[in-house]
């Protein structure tokens, strides 16, 4: 136990207050959502913004005033003046002291309640990966909901849904190098690492009529972008992620019934392919990426590292998901992480399906897997 | 009154050429330059190479901000079945053909490809090849040993040798932009830097770069310690010295203890990408923040190298353009050794979204102690021009910027500091917007007032005051309309590193990116002056401003050994109301009424 725990929790106890005014909103641009912390945050900067702005305006009209008023006139000798005056330096060195003192335990109040979240918080996982995140929600459901190419990104950016007014601990980790978890309307960030899990907490707000971020969806809602602050190479700025604060009800639902009602295993298989960040590498217009593109790829011979031909068919489609290391394209490098344990059967099946709809030799995606069928009586 | 000892100026004077003086063909002119052991020379070799360097990494800032004019640049996702067109590579046209797989793999990585390896070599080429360097290597080669009344620094040779390390340690960059850049930042965050471009060489070059070029920064730190203990001018105690020399001082102490580290950390980096032993890279065993804390216990106490010598810098500056004895010299130097000894202590400041609460909370605490001499400073500058006899000249005008600018790069560092605020802003564009207006407010606006106060003394040549004072105009305008608008876009939201952005961020983007050039319109006018006052200059006489120290009392330029006769000092460097500057008419610097009996000016 971190003795110094106590310290933290009595910090936590102290308030600071938020402040509103325009100043404030032209420096943030939206209100800081109701993070139990965020608000603080903005407050504690005003803070040290008024201060900043109160003594760099002294100092400069001091400055200029008498730049002006002492300006060289040529033939004129300068008036004697001091060099030095103690008292006066003293004061200068005493002043800031207690101001910047005063500062970092203010400072301090602020951060233990943005890094301390309560025990009764929803606790979810939350994975970063180049360049995308996967949320898991209770029982391995996790988002089926992306904002298309063009929105507020290039690529696609997936939809993670929260229910209004309830305290949310994301236990944290990344699969390959740093990210970092920002959302600025939290005004609080923290970093993903490969070998540690880190944590980050805030409270959803409570919805009002008349919050509707996303007017379409019919309910009251709220939306913050996400964003990795971390850089992690080529697209860390498409590595974004919508948050959206919806009624508990509509939470509720969407864990019962994740996926939208009647959905093909196409359709299905194309959002598993920007939602588990496949479009990171692997093209679907046959433009080569980091990755091979997936534009013809099902049913056609390719060529591997190691010499060896292969044909892409479902049970190869599988093992290139589950062991990417195991064949390697020619002309590519392997930096494609296993997907074993995180993508389960059906979704494999929505993939193979989409990757077979998007194959001129893919055959009918409506009509099974025969290839597949035939593989399985003999394991 | 006069700091030379003239009684028996008879029996040693000879007479000298400047150190300019051509020998013989151009060949032997050359020879000679290539092979000197004059620390002016080597000071004006390091200037133009630095020079040249900046130019580049120049190049790459406008590149990064003409790329960031519109909110997304590069789309090949295809959308409802046709592919949205992408501008990818228009910018930076002349890049694309040395980056790798820009051609072949087209589409969405290659204009991110070139924008990531654009802003790394803006990085790499600022910190270790200009501003790292820039003050001492060049300004404090030339005038340390003037200042001090020497005629070199204490191992002339070794002062060669940290020059060819210098050229060598850049020749390895600039190879590896030539092999197609890197694109890890300059920081080479770990495991990143580790896992990117897996196939070449190119990182380990630039990382041999940045460690080569740390010998340099050793050599030339361990040889103005050596010069300033032991060659100082008879009658020149500790506090006696221009306080320029106790800025080169208290870098020289932190590039020597600092710098080893860095190098070591930097060869553990390449023993892991090339012989994969497991240090940092969590596959094979490291911890990445491991390599961060190495790398911030160096690179933080840089960050005073590279700041402190315009500390020194402006510390001349606004005395002599002022006519003004500079407020509170003891507390300026032990300010200076202060932030030196602190700067230590600090790293972990740049980890508070990384590390454990506690650290955070400790290194939070350090970090404050850093800003109270660094508030100091700024008061003590400002209360030199009370009473004073102000130049609107450009060294003066540029040394009024950096109060404006290093203030605001002071003051934003609070909100960093400050453990809650710093969860918000960093690594956003607030920290960008800080570290360039204390990194380039500061240190290089200081730097290039400081090669215009000393250009008549380095070249013999006065420049186009005008034309000068033109161009520092647009440097200012240009800079705050490049960075104040990032302190919001950093507020607001915009994360750094990013080569794309959400809409919203559009508008503060351009202004920005139109500010970047009128910056770069300034500093081409500050070229065109050089140019013009090298070819077509007025001959500098030899104390154009009434400076007191040491370098205005030899000849301009100065003489192959600096002094006719080793300068006796009597006086204290900036000793206005006392003491007539030599080589100046009263009539044009006339001086104060003599103090009347018992009579205090403090």
């Amino acid at each position: 136990m971190n003795p110094f725990l106590g310290l933290f929790e009595s910090a936590r106890a102290a308030t600071f207050p938020a402040q509103q005014g325009p100043v404030a909103r032209f420096i943030f641009g939206r209100d800081p959502q109701e993070a139990a912390y965020s608000a603080g945050v903005e407050g504690l900067f005003m803070f040290i913004f008024w201060i900043s702005t109160f003594v760099f305006i002294g100092l400069m009209a001091l400055s200029f005033y008498w730049a002006v008023k002492y300006r060289r006139r040529p033939g004129v000798a300068p008036p004697r003046s001091p060099s030095h005056n103690t008292a006066l330096e003293i004061t200068w060195t005493i002043i800031p002291s207690i101001v910047f003192i005063s500062l970092f335990f203010v400072g301090f109040r602020v951060y233990a309640k943005q890094v301390i979240a309560p025990s009764d918080a929803v606790r979810l996982d939350l994975i970063g990966y180049r360049w995308g995140w996967n949320l898991y929600y209770p029982g391995g459901v996790t988002s089926t909901e992306t904002l298309p190419p063009g929105t507020i990104s290039a690529s696609s950016v997936p939809v993670f849904m929260f229910p209004e007014d309830t305290p949310i601990l994301l236990e944290m980790s990344s699969q390959d190098v740093i990210h970092s978890f920002w959302v600025p309307d939290f005004r609080s960030k923290m970093d993903l690492f490969p070998n540690r899990s880190t944590s980050f907490w805030f409270r959803t707000s409570k919805l009002q009529p008349g919050d509707m971020d996303n007017p379409d969806l019919g309910y009251p809602n709220k939306e913050h972008i996400l964003y990795c602050a971390e850089y992690c190479g080529d697209q860390h700025s498409q590595m974004l992620g919508l948050i959206r604060v919806v009624p508990r009800e509509v939470y509720e639902n969407f864990l019962r019934n994740p996926w939208p009602e009647g959905i093909s295993l196409v359709e299905k298989g194309k959002l598993l392919h920007s939602l588990r960040g496949c479009n990171a590498c692997h093209s679907l217009d046959g433009s080569s990426g980091t990755g091979p593109t997936w534009l013809n790829w099902y049913g056609y011979e390719h060529r591997y590292t190691d010499g060896s031909t292969h044909l892409a068919d479902a049970d190869f489609t599988r093992e290139s998901i589950y062991y990417p290391g195991r064949k390697i394209r020619s002309g590519y490098q392997n930096v494609m992480n296993s997907y074993l344990g995180q993508i389960n059967e059906e979704e494999m099946r929505a993939l193979i399906a989409f990757m077979r709809s998007i194959s001129d030799q893919g055959g009918d995606p409506t009509a099974g897997f025969p290839d597949e069928e035939e593989e399985t009586g003999g394991n | 009154m006069s700091t030379i000892d003239t009684h028996n100026a008879g029996q040693h004077a000879h007479h000298e050429g400047s150190y300019l003086t051509p020998h013989g063909g151009a060949l032997a002119t050359i020879w000679n330059w290539a092979t000197t052991i004059d620390h002016k020379k080597i000071g004006v070799m390091y200037l133009f190479a630095i020079m040249f360097m900046f130019f580049l990494g120049g190049v790459a800032a406008l590149g990064v901000r003409a790329e960031l004019w519109e909110p997304t640049r590069v789309v090949t996702q295809v959308v409802e079945g046709e592919t949205v067109t992408s501008y990818t590579g228009q910018v930076l046209v002349n890049l694309a053909p040395i980056v790798p797989g820009v051609e072949s793999e087209g589409g969405v990585s290659a204009g991110m490809n070139i924008y990531n390896r654009a802003f790394s070599l803006h990085g790499i080429i600022m910190t270790f090849m200009v501003i790292v360097p820039s003050v001492p290597a060049s300004l404090g080669n030339f005038f340390l040993p003037l200042m001090l009344g020497a005629k070199d620094v204490a191992f002339p040779r070794l002062n060669l040798m940290s020059w060819y390390i210098y050229v060598f340690g850049s020749i390895f960059a600039v190879a590896a932009v030539v092999m197609g850049g890197v694109d890890t930042g300059w920081t080479f965050y770990t495991p990143y830097s580790t896992m990117t471009d897996a196939d070449h060489l190119r990182v380990v070059f630039v990382i041999l770069a940045a460690f080569i070029l740390g010998f340099s920064s050793i050599l030339t730190g361990l040889n103005f310690i050596v010069t300033v203990h032991k060659l100082r001018a008879p009658g020149m105690g500790w506090f006696d010295m221009p306080l320029f020399v106790w800025a080169m001082y208290a870098t020289a102490i932190i590039q020597v203890l600092a710098t080893p580290v860095i190098g070591i950390t930097l060869l553990l980096l390449i023993f892991e990408r090339v012989f994969h032993v497991g240090i940092f890279d969590p596959r094979m065993g490291g911890d990445p923040v491991l390599y961060q804390h190495f790398f911030w216990f160096y690179s933080h106490p840089v960050v005073y190298v590279m700041i402190i010598p315009a500390f020194g810098i402006i510390n001349e500056i606004i005395p002599v353009h002022a006519r003004k004895k500079l407020f509170g010299y003891r507390a300026m130097a032990f300010a200076t050794l202060g932030i030196a000894a602190v700067s230590f202590l600090v790293w972990g400041h740049h980890m508070f979204t990384a590390s454990g609460e506690l650290a955070a909370m400790i290194f939070s605490a350090l970090t404050f102690l850093v800003a109270i001499p660094t508030a100091i400073k700024v008061f003590n500058w400002v209360a030199t021009l009370y009473k004073g006899s102000i130049a609107f000249n450009t060294p003066m005008l540029y040394a009024l910027s950096f109060l404006f600018m290093f203030t605001i790069g002071g003051l934003t560092g609070l909100p960093l500091a400050t453990l809650a605020t710093d969860l918000h802003l960093h690594d956003s564009y607030f920290v960008v917007a800080h570290f360039h207006y204390v990194m380039m407010g500061g240190t290089i606006i200081a730097f290039v007032g400081g090669i215009h106060h000393w250009w008549p003394k380095m070249f013999g040549k006065l420049y186009n005051e005008r034309w000068a004072i033109f161009g520092c105009v647009l440097v200012f305008i240009g800079f705050n309309l490049t960075f104040f608008t990032q302190f919001i876009l950093g507020t607001r939201g915009m994360p750094r590193r990013y080569a794309s952005y959400p809409d919203e961020f559009q508008f503060l983007h351009q202004l920005s990116t139109i500010g970047s050039w009128i910056l770069g319109i300034g500093f081409v006018v500050h070229l065109g002056v050089f140019v013009h006052s090298l070819v077509a200059g007025r001959k500098a006489p030899e104390n154009p401003w009434g400076g007191l120290s040491l370098e205005w009392e030899t000849e301009s330029p100065p003489i192959e050994h600096n002094f006719h006769h080793e300068p006796i000092v009597k006086h204290g460097p900036y000793d206005f109301d006392t003491v007539q500057p030599p080589h100046t008419d009263p009539a044009e610097f006339p001086m104060p009424e003599p103090l009347r009996a018992g009579e205090r000016t403090h």
